[in-house]
């Protein structure tokens, strides 16, 4: 049994694909998220449209391996690696809402990225979650300094919000953290069962500034 | 005779506490082999504190290797693809690619579930669906504050998590991850075309990492190390050793480099569910990584010892 989705929560979805959401409203979402089947079908083909629409072009390559692909394309190909000339990001929320909502953004989610989608996928009741996830914002050390550029370091209360970066540290700082982030990720990531890839923090992460 | 039968009794309750934690324990096996053997596509929401995040993974095994595409769909859309020992980090307006290899584990490393239920207690419970496939609900609770705990739905068909709730030792929810819709089996689509994504990296800092080499031979040991946590690889640089410490569930890093000439850095830091602790010790940089409470990462900057 599903239940139809009103515009305002078709336009919610599409506001946090293009990062248009408030961080009150992105919590709020989850929840809702693990209550409504439909939500969550509807999520799954705004973000088939999202993924489409960021979707590189044909292979050029056919690697059995990608390690030997990297190292060949990168001490052989310089020239290959120029980059690609950037498309104008399209947001998915002007996608979405551009024609009449719901009904047409499956419609063209069809059109656009059908091997994306599962249309076979059953709605799934509220009351089959043991538990409804909780919003709690993780807990704040108010005794934890953030990382400073110097031996002595300088002591800051951490910030509460818990933004998804390293916070106030200086750049050469962060990006040494990100690279010690990603090497875990990947070293230790054979240990990771919890989740469905180790890289998930970082990805998720905001990038450190060069 | 009531004696009797209180002990019966007793007995038969442990027999059925034994059964419900061997049926976890079971559960906790098929997920820590899935996640490596798998073939599997979806779209997931992971959640750290207020901060949302939806991504699509697709995860392949071809022949011993595993090969993975992991896209951020909002925020900054960041991308990792990672396969026969490498791993690339595109980043979009950066044009920055990593490329790490040369790992490998210590003889015996990895624990068994039963060393890993010295330090968390495993417990199944009732049936729960998830994107509309069925899993059970797995709880990892730690028995100590130095690890986080962890409440899984594991998917009945092939063991992956499809829903993940980490908590630290209060009870407070860290981070969140919730599959949308998962696809698993043969019709998942090939990883190795997205290697043409890596020919947008420019500038790069590529580095090739060192190999593994004997933990002998760093010139470091570790005195007192937070309870469970044993070494499990060893890899150096010409000025950076990376050692990897693990319970078997939770892991986390501890990098050690030469000072640089303008300093070091020391205090917490954290992105997303993963804190950072670093500190200037014996004169060289010291810094620990991983998804474990701040305490525990403190507490392994502090064994470090010269040898």
């Amino acid at each position: 049994m599903s239940e139809r989705l009103n515009d305002s929560e078709c336009e919610k979805l599409s506001a946090f694909l293009d990062g248009e959401l408030s961080e009150q409203a992105q919590a709020g979402l989850v929840g809702r998220l693990a209550e409504q089947a439909e939500l969550r079908s509807q999520l799954a083909r705004f973000q088939a449209i999202s993924a489409q629409l960021q979707q590189n072009e044909p292979p050029l390559v056919d690697a059995s391996s990608v390690s030997e692909a990297v190292r060949r394309r990168v001490k052989d190909e310089p020239a290959v690696l120029a980059p690609r000339r950037r498309r104008p990001r399209i947001k998915v929320r002007k996608v979405a809402l551009g024609t009449a909502l719901a009904a047409t953004v499956a419609g063209l989610a069809v059109s656009v990225a059908p091997q994306l989608l599962d249309p076979g996928a059953e709605a799934l009741p509220a009351e089959n979650f043991a538990f409804a996830p909780r919003l709690s914002v993780p807990e704040v050390d108010a005794t934890k300094v953030s990382l400073g550029g110097s031996v002595s370091g300088t002591a800051e209360n951490s910030d509460p919000g818990q933004k998804q970066r390293w916070k106030r540290l200086q750049p050469d700082v962060r990006l040494k953290l990100d690279r010690y982030l990603l090497e875990h990720n990947e070293f230790a990531g054979r240990h990771n069962v919890t989740h469905p890839s180790a890289h998930v923090g970082f990805v998720s992460g905001k990038n450190a500034q060069r | 005779m009531h004696s009797v039968n209180r002990f019966l009794g007793i007995f038969l309750a442990a027999l059925a506490v034994d059964a419900h934690a061997g049926d976890a324990m079971a559960w906790f096996e098929r997920m820590r082999t899935a996640v490596h053997s798998e073939d599997y596509e979806g779209r997931f929401v992971y959640q750290v504190g207020p901060q949302l995040r939806s991504m699509y993974v697709v995860h392949r095994i071809s022949g011993d290797a595993e090969l993975e595409r992991l896209v951020s769909l909002n925020g900054e859309h960041k991308q990792v693809i990672r396969g026969g020992g490498a791993v690339a980090c595109l980043e979009p307006g950066k044009h920055r690619a990593s490329v790490l290899e040369g790992m490998g584990s210590m003889p015996g490393a990895e624990p068994s579930s039963a060393e890993i239920q010295r330090f968390y207690d495993f417990s199944l419970h009732a049936e729960q669906q998830v994107a509309g496939r069925p899993g059970r609900l797995l709880k990892l609770v730690p028995r100590d504050d130095l690890r986080f705990g962890y409440e899984i739905i594991v998917d009945a068909q092939t063991g992956l998590p499809l829903h993940t709730v980490m908590r630290n030792p209060s009870g407070q929810q860290q981070s969140q991850m919730l599959f949308v819709d998962l696809k698993t089996g043969p019709d998942i689509p090939p990883i190795e075309h997205d290697i043409s994504a890596l020919q947008m990296t420019r500038e790069d800092r590529i580095t090739v990492a060192a190999g593994v080499s004997d933990p002998r031979t760093s010139g470091w040991r570790f005195e007192s190390l937070p309870g469970g946590f044993e070494l499990r690889s060893y890899r150096a640089g010409e000025r950076r050793q990376h050692f990897i410490f693990s319970d078997g569930l939770a892991t986390l890093s501890m990098y050690v480099e030469e000072l640089a000439p303008q300093g070091g850095f020391t205090g917490a830091s954290r992105m997303g569910a993963t804190q950072a602790y670093g500190d200037v010790r014996h004169g060289h940089q010291v810094t620990a990584v991983g998804e474990v409470p701040d305490k525990t990462l403190r507490m392994m900057v502090n064994t470090i010892t010269p040898r």
